[in-house]
């Protein structure tokens, strides 16, 4: 405008129209948030969810449980993630250019409201929306950003939408918000267009600007003004070009003045192209020096003073019909399309995703029976692929392809044993994880952008789902944890760089810049432990309504053999190691007499059970026992007692082939009624067991690739032995038998048994038969009888693994009830079978495990090689068999009750923290220890490093930073932000802090320092407490 | 800002300070409230710079600059600009000598101590460019010989918004010769109270006496170029004019004699202050004031350069222990 002389009234008014203030938008309502789509790659956990479940289906696996627990949990905060992020990010206005010309690069100034309590990291990204296209878009976060799009169409856009989208911390649900913001108008012109638009000129010699009229000459030089299109290069004012950085020319006054009516055409159908030519024409007028008016049709003509003038008009002329409504939302398509810039991996996103790929990997492998070599090599082959795609450049596809295909090819013939597999069967079991391992490695290689990233997360969920459903071990729930936390990483890393923001300029000064990041950082490490915790409270209240899984379920009843080692065959006992005897591996006692040697180091588990020998048993682990509730898992029974010694059957009963072994109830079993429950139970030997196939009572199912011998007394025998590591599943009927059921059953006695349960020994004497009269009087039914008989020896007898062996010749019952008083389980429950058949009463021993722990996560019963035992089976017309043992903690069938994980999880932990009280406390105490002497360590340091003065100045702008000012204010303003009351003293401290940084002649004072230190404690606590 | 109070622990160079607060104290006997930019123009010319005030008509432009004059004593001239104002109307022109032969100059209205350019933006830009000289080396040439003028030397100019008609906006060579810019703007119903009853006003410049001499003034600008200003200070200051120029509306930053200019302001708020050295803050004060007239922004509006500023000063972390 410099030097064109303002002198109408009408280019005056045209001036004051020009909008000088940039587009400031005001804040109106924003929009509900709603789910937008997925991110890259998301719906691989769509498909990793149902496969979790199935696996939890197919082996009934509490750990699977848990981990779909976690997954639900998981899957909850990815979808609300989202939702809470648009939430906390809100665009409030919005700052542009009021002019600009078609594809003009447009710069958006988008402010968002800072939320009160935020980290600072939330962030969303924005797209501008105006006039139906977008105009802008990128990543927003707290305070202004910018954005930079082209212009959008011509015309004169008074309003613009954002629309941001946040995917929160995991990234994987995507929700949406938009807000209306009006701004100041924001005027689009068009291009100039290349031909004229209609042109009226006229040439008016004598009105000359009246202020042109005293200079002397024509073509005086009065002024400067910017360079216009079609300005000769002679006028260019070459110093205030170089002053301004832009083309600046000489600008002439005419005395002759020249009016350009330039005619644009409406209802032509294009009128951007109308105002293209307008635009074209009025520029030429301009380099001709001539005044300018615009005219639409037959309107007022419009003096266009300048070329911003100019372009309004242009930019006004006609406007563009408006786009009719959009759809209602359930026409509109739905937006799948993830905002998310799809890039590739930054390397520690990479390594993340392989570290939460190989932890399940492993987990999976190592009770599959693999090498260390072997798991070594998948782990190298991941880190291969790994590295391989992190840091090879993307254009070297095929040497990526290659060393995937190599790679691949080398695990697959480290795993696969091509020898053992001999059938379809053989094949799913001993093929299909090894394939998966395989594909997992090739998929490795490709994982370069975050969609692949997240398919291999997704195969490691399936793969833990795996690993948690064939683990039985007790390193299960810290497989699971490690693996639970890899992936939770992994999926972090993935989004990282999107929800971090930018940086703010780097600190000058490091006091105040590291309080404020260190704040920063604790508040995002409390959130971070906060969001963990409560996502472990949500696992475990999901898991508190989940019962335990009442077993696997029918289709993968697990049985497989670590080795076929065949016994002698004909349901004959076979030590562990397959030899036809009774010899056993691991047997400690032997019996010279009758060379009788016990089956796993136990007598009971041999044809001839001494009851006053017991072995040495240890504290090894035997059996795990997959299976809700606990039972007997018995081995063997035994009917006849020879008044020292039981002695099993002969008859060694029926022989089935198997491997799914359908069984008939044993005699003396009775059938269950219909809606009676079955008891699945998948047995896991850890050592080498003899051929005794443990079971609950009543089996009848047996899945065991070897023939099985059911013999008449309840017993099961295999004509292999089983070695450590195979899994064998038996699916027994659960008899129901309650206390109340049983009591109602009345004295057994009227009902004929079998005489040979009522038996009773040469040796047997007098007064164990009238002890046992004795308590049997006055009782109603059988089932008190037992009671009673199971109470005296409660009460009687102590229980003692090193009980003196009765003298040869007596009776072993007679001298443990009246002689020695003291006993151990195969006694105790002896006696009562001797004391029970006195009365007429049939009963028998059993001997076997009894499940005595349990690892809550994968859900299995421990049996150790103590937890061998001996109990006493009593039958009952309605119900058979039923075991009673006063030691064992094994309620009856009908009265166990399901729990659920949650509550199984919750008491294992208060146990754990019961038992190890003492370490937990002193593991605190240590750690408050090392944090007081790190404390004490740092401000030492920091004392040597500030000096006193320093430290001062840190607690200042601490204490200043928590009553809100800026992080980069000078001491003057900290003290400004204190209460008026004590602004005086924080201003002089705030100088006196200032003298001693930048004065020359500032000298350190003991009297002046203490000062400082009172004022700053009283405004560090306003309200010193009374004393 | 917060102007902080005196510390006992820095002994401040008493003459220069009671110097400064004799004309603060003079100042404000005739304006009405104005504390912040009487401090301004008192920490300009003990700096040594010239002044700028930039507001709408009839707010007390004129009277500020007046007022200043008056104490500082010495000798005193005003100029008013008008678009036919010619630049020798204003330094001065050669003259034919009384006897008819030969020229002889004929000092124009800036050989005084204070000058008063009142509506400089109604001079046209050649009148404007003929002040560059003299405010930058106080000297003036006309015809190859070169004339000093006295010092103390100080220009007050004042200024229209550039909107109003018949005005020309200064040049930036220009506009970068003021040390300091300040606006006056609204006093509040109290201040205007006080002027309408003839408390305050134009009725009391009468009465100002010239408390200051010129070799005070001129011992005192010594004092305030000896203000200690420690290196992180000065680095502080530095980072404030990167800021500018970096700013994303800002289409040319802050010159480094803007960067001169901010400091020699912030050692005289220092002395008004009472300190020894310059504090940070001081740094900050100075650049609101010194700086926003400077910027070539990459709008039109002016208005938002103080903001602009505001915001650099803000976004630089200040210097601590």
């Amino acid at each position: 405008m410099r030097g064109r002389r303002a002198g109408t009234a009408p280019l005056t008014s045209t001036l004051a129209a020009l909008p000088t203030v940039p587009a400031r938008a005001a804040a109106g309502g924003a929009s509900r948030s709603r789910v937008k789509g997925l991110s890259h790659g998301a719906s691989a956990f769509l498909f990793a969810w149902p496969a979790t479940l199935a696996i939890a289906l197919l082996t009934g696996a509490g750990a699977v449980v848990i981990l779909l627990a976690v997954e639900v949990v998981a899957a909850v905060a990815a979808g609300l993630g989202g939702w809470v992020a648009t939430r906390r990010v809100l665009p409030v206005a919005v700052e542009t250019r009021t002019l600009a010309t078609v594809g003009d690069e447009l710069t958006w100034h988008v402010q968002v409201r800072e939320p009160a309590h935020g980290s600072g990291r939330d962030r969303a990204f924005a797209e501008l929306r105006v006039a139906d296209g977008v105009v802008a878009d990128g990543w927003v976060g707290e305070g202004g950003n910018m954005l930079t799009g082209t212009a959008p169409r011509r015309g004169e856009h008074p309003a613009v939408e954002v629309r941001w989208k946040a995917a929160g911390r995991l990234g994987l649900v995507w929700w949406q918000r938009s807000i209306h913001l009006t701004i100041t108008p924001l005027a689009i012109a068009p291009r100039a267009a290349t031909e004229a638009a209609t042109l009226r000129r006229t040439d008016d010699e004598t009105a000359g600007d009246h202020l042109t009229q005293h200079l002397p000459g024509r073509d005086q030089v009065d002024g400067v003004r910017a360079w216009r299109e079609g300005d000769d290069l002679d006028s260019v004012h070459w110093p205030s070009t170089l002053r301004s950085g832009e083309f600046i020319v000489r600008q002439r006054l005419r005395d002759r003045s020249e009016h350009w009516l330039v005619h644009a055409r409406t209802g032509t159908g294009d009128a951007d192209g109308e105002a293209g030519r307008v635009l074209h024409t009025v520029q030429r007028g301009f380099a001709a020096g001539a005044r300018v008016a615009a005219q639409a049709d037959d309107g007022d003509p419009h003096p266009l003073p300048d070329l911003p003038a100019a372009q309004l008009w242009c930019a006004r002329f006609e406007p563009p019909v408006p786009a009719p409504a959009g759809l209602p939302w359930w026409r509109r398509p739905i937006g799948w399309a993830s905002p998310e810039p799809e890039r590739r991996l930054r390397p520690a996103a990479r390594w993340a995703a392989g570290a939460a790929v190989a932890v399940p990997l492993v987990m999976m492998l190592q009770p599959l029976g693999y090498q260390t070599a072997q798991i070594l090599t998948v782990v190298a082959a991941l880190a291969m692929g790994a590295a391989v795609s992190a840091h090879l450049p993307p254009p070297r596809v095929l040497l990526r392809q290659l060393a995937a295909l190599a790679t691949a090819a080398a695990v697959a013939a480290s795993l696969i044993d091509i020898e053992a597999i001999d059938g379809v069967p053989a094949a799913l079991r001993f093929l299909l994880p090894q394939v998966l391992v395989t594909l997992v490695v090739l998929q490795g290689f490709e994982c370069t952008d975050r969609r692949s990233a997240r398919v291999t997360i997704a195969c490691a969920a399936v793969l833990t789902a795996y690993g948690a459903g064939i683990r039985v071990d007790p390193q299960l729930a810290a497989w699971l944890l490690a693996s639970c936390a890899a992936t939770g990483v992994a999926t972090l890393a993935v989004v990282w760089p999107d929800r971090t923001s930018p940086r703010p300029a780097a600190p000058v000064t490091a006091a105040a810049a590291s309080v404020a990041v260190r704040r920063q950082q604790a508040r995002g490490v409390a959130t971070g432990v906060l969001a963990v915790a409560g996502a472990a409270m949500a696992v475990l209240a999901l898991l508190a309504v989940i019962p335990v899984p009442r077993g696997p379920a029918q289709l993968t009843l697990p049985s497989w053999l670590q080795e076929q080692r065949p016994t002698g065959g004909g349901g004959q006992l076979a030590a562990p190691d397959g030899s036809p005897l009774l010899g056993g591996a691991s047997a400690t006692t032997r019996n010279g007499a009758d060379g009788s040697v016990a089956g796993g180091g136990y007598p009971g588990f041999s044809p001839t059970m001494d009851t006053s020998l017991r072995g040495a048993l240890g504290d090894e682990v035997v059996l795990r026992v997959r299976s809700p509730y606990p039972d007997f898992w018995r081995g063997q029974t035994f009917s006849e007692f020879d008044g020292r010694s039981w002695t099993v059957d002969p008859d060694t009963g029926v022989r089935t082939e198997g491997p799914d072994h359908q069984l008939l109830l044993a005699s003396g079993d009775v059938a269950a009624s219909d809606d009676v429950d079955e008891l699945i139970q998948t047995f896991y030997a850890e050592v080498d067991l003899p051929n005794i196939v443990f079971a609950a009572n009543r089996p009848t199912r047996v899945l065991l690739d070897a023939p099985i011998w059911q013999r008449p007394d309840g017993a099961l025998r295999a004509d292999v032995v089983l070695p450590a590591g195979s899994a064998y599943t038996v699916v027994s009927q659960r008899s129901g038998a309650t206390a109340q059921l049983l009591r109602l059953e009345g004295d057994v006695t009227r009902w004929q048994p079998p005489a040979r349960y009522t038996a009773l020994p040469a040796s047997f004497t007098e007064r164990t038969a009238e002890l046992a009269r004795e308590l049997a009087a006055g009782q109603a039914n059988t089932f008190d009888v037992v009671q009673a008989i199971e109470l005296w020896l409660a009460d009687h007898v102590e229980y003692d693994l090193f009980a003196p062996v009765p003298p040869a010749g007596t009776d072993a019952v007679d001298h443990f009830l009246f002689q020695s008083q003291r006993g151990f389980c195969e006694q105790i429950a002896t006696a009562t079978a001797m004391m029970l058949r006195s009365l007429g009463i049939p009963a028998r021993v059993a001997t076997g495990y009894v499940p005595s722990d349990r690892d809550e996560v994968a859900g299995v019963w421990i049996s150790r090689a103590r937890d061998a035992h001996a109990w006493v089976e009593v039958r009952f017309p309605s119900f058979g068999w039923v075991a009673f043992d006063p030691t064992a903690s094994v309620p009856l069938a009908g009265e166990a009750s399901l729990a659920t994980i949650g509550g199984e999880l919750v008491r294992a932990l208060s146990q754990w923290f019961g038992d190890h009280l003492a370490i937990a406390l002193l593991t605190v105490l240590a750690g408050a220890v090392l944090l007081g002497v790190a404390r004490f360590v740092r401000r030492a340091w920091r004392r040597h490093r500030r000096g006193r003065w320093g430290v001062l100045q840190d607690r200042f702008v601490a204490a200043a930073l928590r009553r809100g000012a800026s992080s980069t204010a000078p001491n003057a303003e900290l003290a400004a932000v204190f209460d008026p009351t004590a602004a005086p003293e924080a201003g002089q401290l705030a100088a006196t802090l200032d003298a001693s940084a930048f004065s020359a002649t500032w000298t350190d004072d003991d009297l002046a320092y203490a000062a400082a230190t009172t004022t700053l404690r009283t405004l560090e606590h306003p309200h010193p407490p009374r004393t | 800002m917060t102007a902080a109070t005196a510390s006992d622990r820095s002994p401040a160079p008493s003459g220069a300070t009671s110097l400064a607060a004799a004309l603060t104290r003079s100042m404000s006997g005739v304006l009405a409230g104005r504390g912040e930019q009487i401090d301004v123009a008192t920490a300009c010319v003990l700096a040594g710079g010239h002044l700028l005030v930039e507001d709408i008509p009839g707010v007390g432009k004129t009277l500020l600059a007046q007022t200043m004059a008056a104490t500082i004593g010495g000798s005193f001239s005003r100029v008013q600009g008008s678009a036919d104002l010619l630049p020798a109307d204003v330094v001065g022109s050669l003259a034919p000598n009384a006897d008819g032969f030969g020229l002889h100059f004929r000092p124009g209205p800036v050989f005084a101590n204070v000058v008063l350019f009142d509506e400089l933006n109604r001079a046209t830009p050649r009148t404007q460019s003929a002040l560059l000289e003299v405010m930058e080396e106080g000297r003036v040439t006309v015809d190859g010989t070169t004339h000093p003028v006295p010092a103390p030397f100080v220009v007050m100019a004042t200024q229209n918004p550039v909107e109003m008609a018949g005005t020309y906006p200064l040049a930036e060579g220009v506009t970068d010769r003021f040390m300091a810019a300040i606006s006056l703007g609204r006093t509040t119903a109290e201040e205007e109270l006080e002027v309408l009853t003839g408390r305050r006003g134009r009725g009391r410049l009468a009465e100002v006496a010239r408390v200051v001499t010129l070799e005070h003034l001129t011992a005192g600008r010594a004092l305030v170029q000896q203000v200690h200003l420690a290196e992180p200070v000065a680095a502080y200051a530095v980072a404030i004019l990167h800021a500018t120029r970096a700013h994303s509306r800002v289409r040319l930053g802050a010159s480094t004699r803007g960067g001169v200019a901010m400091v020699a302001l912030a050692r005289a708020f220092a002395v008004i202050a009472g300190r020894d050295h310059v504090a940070p803050h001081d740094i900050g004060r100075a650049a609101m004031c010194g700086l926003p007239h400077r910027l070539v922004l990459s709008t039109s509006d002016r208005t938002i350069a103080a903001e602009v500023v505001a915001e650099c000063v803000a976004a630089v972390p200040a210097p601590r222990r």
